[in-house]
């Protein structure tokens, strides 16, 4: 076949316009989707979740790919993503469909997941009116992260507003109204007058006798919202008060100092652990002028001759697949971190129920920081220690400025808690759970926790509760085992 | 007569075996000194056979062990050493130096077990001696055997009935441990009899990271303050904070005569360092102990070093009233430097012309063009000439320069300030504008120099807006500046004015990006938090590369209010 010059150069001229053409339009368009990495080549890892909390809030979509680079997320490449990634100094890597494919090929091949973000959770956090954002952790961290929340008190845990959250934060609350038996030794200072006041306050106006009367009504509030499918996330000392002032609910825990009875004999023995989130067989400081109250944290911080030195903690990993939500919970850059003190700082494994997951300790020590459970409907997480930027945190030190840790490995551990209620859903397959607390059981090893297989799971062991002490590897042969499959 | 002929034979028997004794330590004194010359030509090898001869010959054989010690360590033989070492340990079994070269020996060539055996040895030699232990461990830690060293310590604590003694060690290797809480405690015990190791314990400690360091502060803060150990503490400020840190640590001593010694040691390192007020601080706390007129030309010369020529002027007329001439001289030319930095050009001027005579012939000079510098600083120009002239001096290059600039010739500024290490904020400033344009002359930007030297902030902002119509190229800097003064005079509506231009017109200027950002700042500070997020966020995305950037980024976080604005109490 002969083609005549005239037409082989207007084909040429065809293909090279069309060549041009593709790699203007190329150029002009952006790429598909914007990976946000969240290893080391990220720039600020606590904006990043900023950044995906208020692209959710706006309506996209995101997900959230556990065990790649760190917990890196996908969003959509839409021109204000870019801006708000440019205006807070996060790095992105612009990537097409190709390159998406390659990335969702790894997460399928290793443990890693890809988990979808539907939509941004409205969060609570229990903090007394008018304080400053700076006064507790979460708080310093999604102001920094520029993630909307709403300050609720007691009024409106009374009234029953927690229905309206998804997520609720508790700081260093105490909860068995003694305010963290702090009267001793600052009575007189401006600060615990105000705290002092405030609680009485807000007692006479919603009608209870005393502040620990008051405190005990409140957490069993917060107690009925998680069992009603409510995410709850406590710090310092909000994690072991909460648990006294639930367990003990027809108990007297007061010293009379708070409320101007003495605590009730026998008051360990009458505790009602089983409604308890976490703790069991808890013993109760019954001294006032000792400044601890149970044998719940490890650390005993404020007790002189009790106090234990800050070590690490290293998190553990979890089947991305099967356990895609202590997965999210425990996403970092970094498995070793730094420990930090906190009125509590962090949890006895001699108190822990069966059923708790450990997700972070410090390698032989009696000791863990970090855990979670489920609870009826829904379900707590506890992080022992109040700044994980101020190990030390004396009363009166300066709040830390997160800009100078944008990168803050223990801020993190925070702000996956804030993300991982916006999952989507997973349905369950073939796998049957528990929904009572009481059903689960986790198997301790002297060394590391690991979440055992239940009935009727496809797994076949199934351990008692009883075998908690039973320093055994789940007959699963998994360091981890399949359990809620998301929410 | 028998008698007396033994007598006799005894008297030169005794003189006889006097001579020779005399003659064999003056063969010994020779051999050393023989031996150290070849050393300390090289001839190491030569060397070897003379440290023997007066190793043999003397009662202190330290020297020749030394000797030989190089000497052998350099021709690489090892075994020749340890065997001359154990003859002298079979005559000096108790010999320290002797002891210490054989186990450093043995423990550089690697042979740990010879390395504890000899240790034992010195160890049963010298019962209750803490020596052995001291040596060894410091050795063992030096080659980095800190689990080793750590036995040998335990050991001393159970032979010595504590670990008092060889506390310093301890120290050191708690340090290389990083227990740091028993190192620092260690060190406090160890300067009871090892003051000198205080340099040793700044070292070791000064490795402590931030939360440690608390720590060791309390325990080395703690009563009662002993002057080694506040040394310590003070070197160790000196290392992790500041040299003002470093002398609060110190002041606090009671002024003994060794604590007023170590305050003019402080002052003299603190000079070193250009800590000059620090310094200043320093010589004057000595100086109430120790009344010496050279100490207060000496806090006088650090506090117009230090930029307060104020506190200067003052020491200079505490002297006066001591009626010590001795340092008059001196004291005048830091009187005159003092009132020309404080603008006091005028009595500058009268004082060199009270005092100028009696001056030699260096320092007049030097007072003759502080004073004219002290003319030039105040935009007075005519009267630098004239005092130039009137003192037989011809102007430094300094004042040249400034004085070139002022007439707005550029060309010879720009070359004589570029010569010039001064790194004063009107240096850099003329430096950034004479950069920026090829001009060589500019009547504008001379007169808005002189302005600035004269103080008048008003009219230097009005010159530098006005000449950056004529001076093209550096337009966008000028204009900067001018904001910037105006600024500084609370005519903020000027300076957004000038900001605002620099924005849209000079969009592509170095100087854009800073409108924003100082815009920006005004903007916050006057509570207009949204348009100073706005300017922020038009800085960040428009000039990605800026090196402005972080700095905007903390301002878009004070102004949103996502970091605390300043450390408060909380709890």
């Amino acid at each position: 076949m002969i083609v005549s010059n005239s037409r082989m150069t207007g084909t040429l001229r065809w293909i090279v316009a069309a060549v041009i053409g593709g790699t203007v339009v190329a150029r002009a368009l952006p790429a598909q989707h914007l990976l946000i990495p969240m290893d080391d080549r990220q720039t600020n890892h606590l904006k990043a979740y900023g950044l995906i909390f208020n692209a959710l809030r706006d309506g996209h979509k995101s997900e959230w790919f556990l065990n790649f680079r760190g917990g890196s997320f996908l969003l959509p490449d839409i021109q204000e993503m870019r801006r708000r990634a440019a205006l807070d100094g996060i790095a992105f890597e612009p990537i097409d469909n190709g390159r998406l494919t390659a990335i969702r090929a790894e997460i399928a091949g290793s443990n890693m997941d890809a988990v979808a973000l539907e939509r941004a959770p409205k969060i609570a956090i229990y903090t007394p009116p008018k304080a400053p954002p700076w006064d507790d952790a979460v708080t310093l961290a999604l102001q920094y992260a520029g993630i909307e929340y709403t300050a609720v008190w007691d009024d409106e845990v009374i009234a029953g507003d927690l229905t309206k959250y998804d997520w609720l934060h508790l700081h260093h609350e105490d909860f068995t109204g003694q305010l963290n038996k702090l009267y001793l030794g600052f009575r007189d200072a401006p600060w615990f007058v105000d705290q002092r006041d405030r609680g009485l306050s807000a007692a006479k106006r919603l009608g209870y006798p005393t502040i620990p009367a008051l405190k005990k009504a409140v957490a069993e509030k917060m107690r009925q919202y998680v069992e009603q499918g409510g995410f709850l996330f406590a710090m310092c000392g909000a994690t072991e008060t909460l648990g006294l002032a639930i367990a003990a609910h027809n108990v007297d825990i007061a010293g009379s100092f708070a409320d101007g009875t003495p605590i009730d004999d026998n008051a360990d023995q009458r505790m009602d652990w089983s409604r308890d989130f976490a703790f069991t067989n808890v013993h109760i400081e019954q001294n006032a002028f000792v400044n601890s109250m149970s044998d719940i944290d490890g650390h005993q911080v404020n007790v002189t001759g009790r106090r234990q030195p800050l070590g690490q903690f290293s998190l553990f990993g979890f089947s991305a697949k099967f356990d895609p939500v202590a997965s999210m919970l425990v996403q970092n850059h970094r498995q070793v971190i730094p420990d930090f003190y906190g009125v509590t700082t962090s949890f006895t494994k001699q108190t822990l129920k069966p059923g708790v997951v450990v997700m972070a300790s410090e390698e032989g020590a009696p000791w863990v920081k970090y855990i979670h459970g489920d609870y009826g409907k829904g379900s707590w997480t506890f992080l022992g220690g109040h700044d994980p930027e101020d190990p030390q945190h004396n009363i009166g030190a300066a709040p830390t400025d997160l800009s100078l840790h944008p990168s803050s490995t223990g801020y993190r551990l925070i702000l996956n808690n804030v993300l991982f209620p916006a999952a989507k859903k997973k349905p369950l397959k073939t796998l049957i759970f528990p929904t009572s607390p009481n059903d689960s059981i986790l198997v301790g090893t002297s060394r590391r926790e690991y979440p055992c297989c239940f009935p009727g799971s496809i797994f076949t062991s199934a351990p008692s509760p009883s075998t908690r002490s039973t320093p055994t590897v789940p007959s699963c042969g998994r360091p981890t085992c399949p359990r809620s499959a998301g929410h | 007569m028998a008698s007396g002929r033994r007598l006799g034979l005894l008297l030169l028997l005794l003189g006889v075996v006097a001579a020779q004794t005399g003659s064999a330590q003056d063969a010994e004194g020779a051999a050393l000194s023989r031996a150290l010359d070849l050393e300390g030509t090289g001839k190491c090898r030569d060397a070897i056979p003379l440290f023997r001869q007066a190793l043999g010959a003397t009662d202190d054989p330290a020297g020749a062990l030394f000797g030989l010690e190089r000497c052998v360590a350099e021709a690489g033989n090892t075994d020749t050493l340890l065997f001359i070492i154990d003859s002298v340990l079979l005559k000096r079994p108790r010999d320290p130096v002797a002891r210490t070269i054989q186990l450093r020996t043995l423990t550089n060539a690697h042979r740990a077990d010879a390395a504890r055996l000899a240790f034992e040895h010195w160890v049963n030699a010298v019962p209750g001696e803490p020596t052995p232990f001291r040596e060894y461990a410091r050795l063992l830690l030096d080659a980095g055997l800190t689990r080793t060293a750590d036995t040998v310590l335990t050991f001393a604590m159970q032979r010595l009935g504590g670990g008092r003694l060889v506390a310093a060690e301890l120290a050191e290797l708690k340090g290389a441990l990083g227990m740091w809480e028993s190192s620092a405690t260690n060190w406090r015990q160890a300067m009871a009899y090892a003051p000198y190791l205080e340099a040793s314990a700044v070292f070791v400690l000064g490795a402590a990271n931030g939360v440690a360091r608390d720590t060791i502060r309390a325990i080395l803060d703690a009563d009662p303050k002993d002057l080694a150990i506040r040394r310590i503490l003070s070197g160790l400020e000196m290392r992790w904070s500041s040299a003002r840190e470093a002398w609060n640590v110190l002041r606090v001593l009671t002024p003994t005569d060794s604590v007023v010694e170590a305050w003019l040691q402080f002052a003299a390192d603190a000079e070193e360092r250009e800590s000059w007020l620090v310094a200043r601080d320093a010589y004057a706390a000595a100086l109430g102990s120790r009344r010496q007129a050279s100490l207060v030309v000496r806090a006088a010369t650090a506090s117009l070093q230090g930029g307060e020529p104020a506190s200067a002027l003052a020491w200079a007329d505490s002297l006066a009233s001591w009626r010590d001439t001795s340092h008059a001289g001196t004291m005048a030319l830091v009187r005159l430097r003092a009132l020309g930095q404080l603008g006091r050009a005028g009595a500058a001027d009268s004082l060199l012309t009270e005092r100028g005579s009696t001056f030699d012939p260096v320092t007049r000079g030097d007072a003759v063009r502080a004073v004219a510098w002290a003319w030039v600083r105040m935009g007075d120009v005519a009267r630098a000439r004239a005092t130039l002239t009137r003192g037989g001096e011809e102007s430094d290059e300094r004042i040249a320069a400034w004085m070139a600039l002022y007439d707005g010739d550029l060309k010879s500024a720009r070359t004589g300030l570029r010569r010039l290490d001064e790194v004063s904020r009107d240096a850099v400033l003329a430096l950034s504008v004479l950069a920026r344009t090829r001009d060589e002359r500019s009547e504008g930007i001379g007169r808005a120099f002189l302005a600035l030297a004269r103080s008048d902030t008003s009219a230097a902002a009005s010159e530098f807006e006005s000449t950056a119509k004529d001076v093209v190229d550096a337009s966008p800097l000028l204009l900067a500046i001018a904001a910037r003064l105006y600024r500084s005079t609370s005519d903020s509506a000027r300076s957004e004015e000038i900001w605002d231009g620099l924005i849209t017109s000079h969009a592509q200027s170095p100087e854009a990006a800073e409108a924003d950002l100082e815009w920006a700042k005004v903007l916050r500070h006057q509570g207009k938090g949204a348009a100073a997020i706005a300017r922020l966020e038009h800085l960040i995305l428009t000039y990605p590369q800026s090196a402005l950037v972080p700095q905007a980024r903390r301002e878009l976080e004070l102004a949103k209010g996502t970091v605390p604005p300043a450390p408060s109490a909380v709890r």
